[in-house]
């Protein structure tokens, strides 16, 4: 029992305390800035680009930062660095989108249903669940991408595919909690068919841990993304990514370091930004279960 | 007359509500004498439990307490070091809790836990801790205790684990015993034998008990001296006897008259609506927006506790008028 | 007297543990008549919410049948079980558990309606609101959440999620068990003058003996997966047959000093036995006071000292008129 006496005059609503104290960390506020500057970059990349990202100027090869209109410099082809960034932000938020979303197709869904019938469902997707869970996700990216060729939609599936156990571990384990309470009891002794009773009572109290997930995934798709272009597997050239602006600016990047660092700070941020708001969301969910 | 084992005075506790103080227990004050079993009986959120961990500052960082003392055999608990304090709970104080799975530790056999509370306050040896540990085990009624000390808590029923628990809090021949709702989450029919038990201790050992319950038919079958408390404050403060007789503040009259009796006798009367937060608390009687006999009067100002007929104490300004007594043919009146 | 709304005939309920299948509820026979408010007492480990999620179909009964106005709802599956439940529904313990947190009050009130009937969103609405106003709450109520009200007051709607579709039977396991001193009683007395307003017969499960004597016409006392005694409350609570029922109501306290301390207890030795293997002869025998020889041998069949009551135990004298004639 707890010894703090209950005051619940102002009563606050879940989603303002949510608010406040995701908001509270100034981490978390930067983070969603990071996130908030890479969407508008990925969204508004034709438009904000100062330049095209495919068009190479002989004349303004290596340049540096801030000169002569380019603001981030060009790389060892004239290409303007910025406006591949931002290109390739759209290739990441791309990328990060079709994986999580190829994960939650393959796994919410039977982790809902192994959850809350348990018995044989369970026993099939779980079993299914571990076999994938047993690949290193990158090797079994790269096995994918090997069969079914590269490119970028196959790199994503691929890390869709590496997704599904995990995102079925956590629905599935938050499902497992929810079905204890007796609310799923009180629900089903008042008729409800199994189909509503997930829709309206386990899906909305399994979101809070799933969106924790997600965030994290997406840091880890854009990882992923970036490395397997970096590999040549994903975006091939001479479409711009920030994994394949790093491994075409390698070569030189001793001599021109800036080709290397601008994207490799981006995506280090970038993924920094998505762990950190998957932190900040599992701190700031915690359902309340205090008693009047 | 004895002089009190445990005299609380005037025991105001704080805590900490978006950040100001914000006090939730007021200027409670009551003695426990040697061998005597006191009640402190309220509704959650009446400051009960509230007012008896302060008693052994183990109210955490959130709450402090703001005034009074609390005289444990005229020594004051609240002025002693934490390392002295630490002393005296678990070793002359014990205190047991409701839920008694949560307080034992899953991972030790209970003779261990046992034991380990006898060595750290006592500092026995290894055999004279476990042998203490079988004495109390079969002091509280564990069937076979020698056999059962090195089983599991999950290995013991509901009943059995808070004996485990009784156990635990005896084994230092405690002179106090702090216990809150010790039998809420028991059947009646083990609540009764852990009554008896808690009797039994009190009158053979002179040690005193206090008792924190919702439930009068508890207070009824093992309390010598009960207090009521409402909204933070104590209301009245009684003999046993007297107060299920003769009841002086409305609010214990209602609450005898609102539960319903296992003998069936009399009418229930519903006190009407929830007793406020402690941010709500007025600075007039607490309890007037639920009091059937409230006056302009009651509204007037803060309501002092003063001596009552018959001894103890009671806040309310209408006691001597009102007749608070329940006609045994319910209300014909 | 109408035939019984509720007929429950050797209603034996298991759970699984593994391999192993632990029995909880063996062998029950229990009448609910319109209107009338039963209560199933016993302590902890009794088999008394078992018995209501066998009795209620959340748990598939091993054996027995539960008639619910004449149709037997062990054999029903899916949508006509599901249509079933129209006419029985229930009330849990907890109510800060039993109340889905994302859901507002108006959505919880009228999940029901969606279910069972064809009420539009407005109208619904219109029902929940009519509901919350039945229960004590106002109107104002409908679109907060659960998390904003007290435990008396989520019980109150979860009192009106029970009645909305106007059941012939409502169960409440434990309903005013986690509650209140104060709204403990508010709540209890709701419920009785709801069930009484709309004629719902209620089976009205808990372990508090003075709430029973409150509320139930008739009760029926369990130990171990079996009903000792049942009877009408006046009767059982003033004259127990059953040694356990008697040990029962002694141990519970009354809130008056001078009575309880002049009260004789009958004391239990021992502690439940393991339900996986009961005692031989009659369930009680291993705790009871007045156990003779015959008691550890045989189980005792259901006596009637009266014409409404019946008691499984072999000390109690039947009544002879009553007695079916022994082979």
């Amino acid at each position: 029992m707890s010894v703090l006496p209950t005051t619940r005059t102002v009563v606050e609503s879940p989603r303002r305390r949510f608010v406040r104290r995701f908001t509270g960390p100034w981490a978390n506020r930067f983070a969603l800035l990071v996130l908030l500057v890479w969407l508008v970059a990925a969204v508004a990349a034709p438009w904000l680009a100062p330049y095209d990202p495919l068009v190479q100027d002989i004349d303004a090869r290596r340049l540096a930062p801030l000169s002569d209109g380019h603001l981030l410099g060009t790389d060892a082809l004239g290409r303007d660095t910025l406006s591949r960034l931002l290109y390739g932000a759209r290739v990441a938020g791309l990328a990060a989108i079709t994986s999580v979303g190829v994960g939650l197709l393959g796994g919410l869904v039977p982790a809902l249903l192994a959850g809350l019938l348990r018995g044989w469902w369970d026993a099939v997707f779980s079993r299914i669940a571990d076999a994938l869970l047993s690949f290193p996700p990158l090797l079994l990216a790269l096995a994918i991408v090997g069969v079914m060729g590269p490119n970028l939609t196959n790199a994503m599936l691929a890390i869709g595919v590496v997704f599904v156990p995990r995102f079925y571990r956590v629905v599935r384990a938050a499902t497992l909690a929810v079905r204890e309470e007796t609310f799923i009891e009180a629900s089903r002794s008042i008729g409800t068919p199994t189909a509503w009773i997930l829709r309206r009572h386990v899906l909305p109290n399994v979101l809070s841990p799933l969106a924790v997930q997600i965030s994290l995934a997406f840091g880890f798709a854009i990882l992923a993304e970036s490395s397997l272009s970096f590999l040549g597997l994903g975006v091939q050239p001479p479409d711009p990514s920030w994994g394949s602006m790093l491994s075409e600016g390698r070569a030189a990047w001793f001599y021109t370091p800036w080709p290397v660092i601008v994207p490799t700070v981006t995506v280090v941020l970038t993924v920094l930004a998505c762990n950190v708001v998957g932190d900040g969301l599992s701190d700031s969910v915690g359902r309340e279960k205090g008693r009047a | 007359m004895t002089t009190p084992l445990l005299s609380v005075r005037d025991l105001t506790v704080e805590f900490a509500v978006r950040g100001s103080w914000q006090p939730v227990v007021t200027d409670v004050s009551f003695d426990v004498m040697p061998g005597q079993v006191v009640a402190l009986v309220g509704e959650s959120g009446s400051g009960k439990s509230v007012s008896c961990f302060a008693l052994l500052r183990l109210h955490g960082d959130s709450g402090r307490t703001s005034r009074g003392e609390v005289l444990f055999d005229g020594r004051d608990l609240l002025s002693l070091s934490e390392r002295e304090m630490a002393d005296v709970r678990g070793n002359e104080i014990s205190m047991i809790f409701q839920e008694p799975m949560t307080s034992l530790n899953p991972a030790f056999t209970v003779g261990s836990q046992i034991a380990e509370v006898v060595r750290r306050h006592r500092g026995a040896s290894r055999a004279e801790a476990r042998k203490r540990a079988i004495e109390v085990l079969d002091l509280v009624g564990i069937p076979r205790a020698a056999s059962r000390i090195g089983d599991y808590p999950h290995q013991f029923s509901g009943g059995m684990r808070q004996r485990v628990m009784i156990a635990m809090a005896l084994a230092t021949d405690p002179r106090m015993l702090i216990a809150d709702e010790p039998t809420t989450a028991l059947d009646v029919t083990i609540q009764a034998q852990i009554l008896d038990l808690v009797k039994d201790l009190a009158r053979d050992f002179g040690m005193g008990v206090l008792l924190v319950t919702h439930d009068l038919g508890v207070v009824a079958d093992a309390c010598d001296e009960v207090v009521v408390m409402y909204a933070g404050q104590v209301v009245e403060r009684a003999e046993c006897f007297d107060i299920f007789a003769r009841p002086r503040h409305p609010y214990t009259a209602g609450l005898m008259r609102s539960l319903p009796r296992v003998d069936g006798m009399g009418e229930i009367e519903i006190i009407p609506g929830t007793p406020p937060m402690p941010d709500q608390f007025p600075e007039h009687c607490r309890f007037a927006a639920r009091c059937p006999h409230a006056v302009a009067a009651c509204e007037a100002g803060p309501v002092a506790l003063e001596p009552r007929v018959n001894g103890g104490a009671v806040r309310c300004v209408r006691t001597l008028e009102l007749d608070l007594r329940r006609t045994p043919e319910g209300s014909l009146a | 007297m109408s035939g019984p709304l509720l007929q429950v005939r050797d209603l034996h309920v298991s759970h699984r543990i593994g391999r192993r299948s632990l029995p909880a509820v063996r062998g029950m026979d229990l009448d609910v008549a319109p209107g009338e408010v039963v209560a199933l007492v016993g302590e902890s480990g009794s088999g008394k919410s078992s018995a209501v999620r066998g009795i209620t179909q959340l748990i598939r009964p091993e054996r027995g049948s539960v008639l619910l106005d004449g149709t037997d709802l062990v054999g029903l599956r899916g949508k006509a079980l599901r249509r079933a439940r129209r006419d029985i529904q229930m009330v849990f313990q907890d109510p800060y558990s039993s109340l889905d947190p994302s859901m507002s009050v108006a959505e919880l009130i009228g999940e029901p309606l969606i279910v069972h009937t064809a009420q539009g969103r407005a109208e619904r609405r219109r029902t929940a609101v009519e509901m919350l106003e039945m229960v004590g709450l106002r109107a104002e109520h409908a679109d907060r959440y659960p998390h904003e009200f007290s435990g008396g007051q989520r019980q109150r709607i979860a009192i009106a999620r029970a009645l909305v579709l106007r059941p012939k039977l409502v169960v409440a396991d434990e309903a005013v068990s986690a509650l209140d001193v104060s709204s403990q009683n508010q709540v209890l007395a709701l419920l009785q003058e709801l069930i009484a307003e709309l004629g719902v017969a209620c089976l009205f499960i808990t372990h508090d003996l003075a709430v029973v004597r409150q509320i139930a016409d008739r009760v029926a006392v369990m130990y171990l997966g079996t009903l000792v005694e049942q009877g009408p409350a006046d009767v059982l609570f003033d004259a127990p047959q059953h040694p356990y029922t008697r040990a029962l109501l002694s141990a519970a306290p009354v809130a008056d000093p001078v009575v309880q301390r002049s009260r004789q207890r009958v004391r239990l030795t021992g502690e439940l036995p393991d339900p996986m293997n009961p005692p031989t002869g009659c369930v009680f025998s291993s705790r009871c006071p007045d156990a003779i020889a015959r008691c550890h041998e045989e189980a005792p069949a259901d006596r009637r000292p009266r014409p409404d009551s019946s008691v499984a135990c072999h000390l109690v004298e039947a009544d002879p008129a009553l007695q079916p004639s022994l082979p």
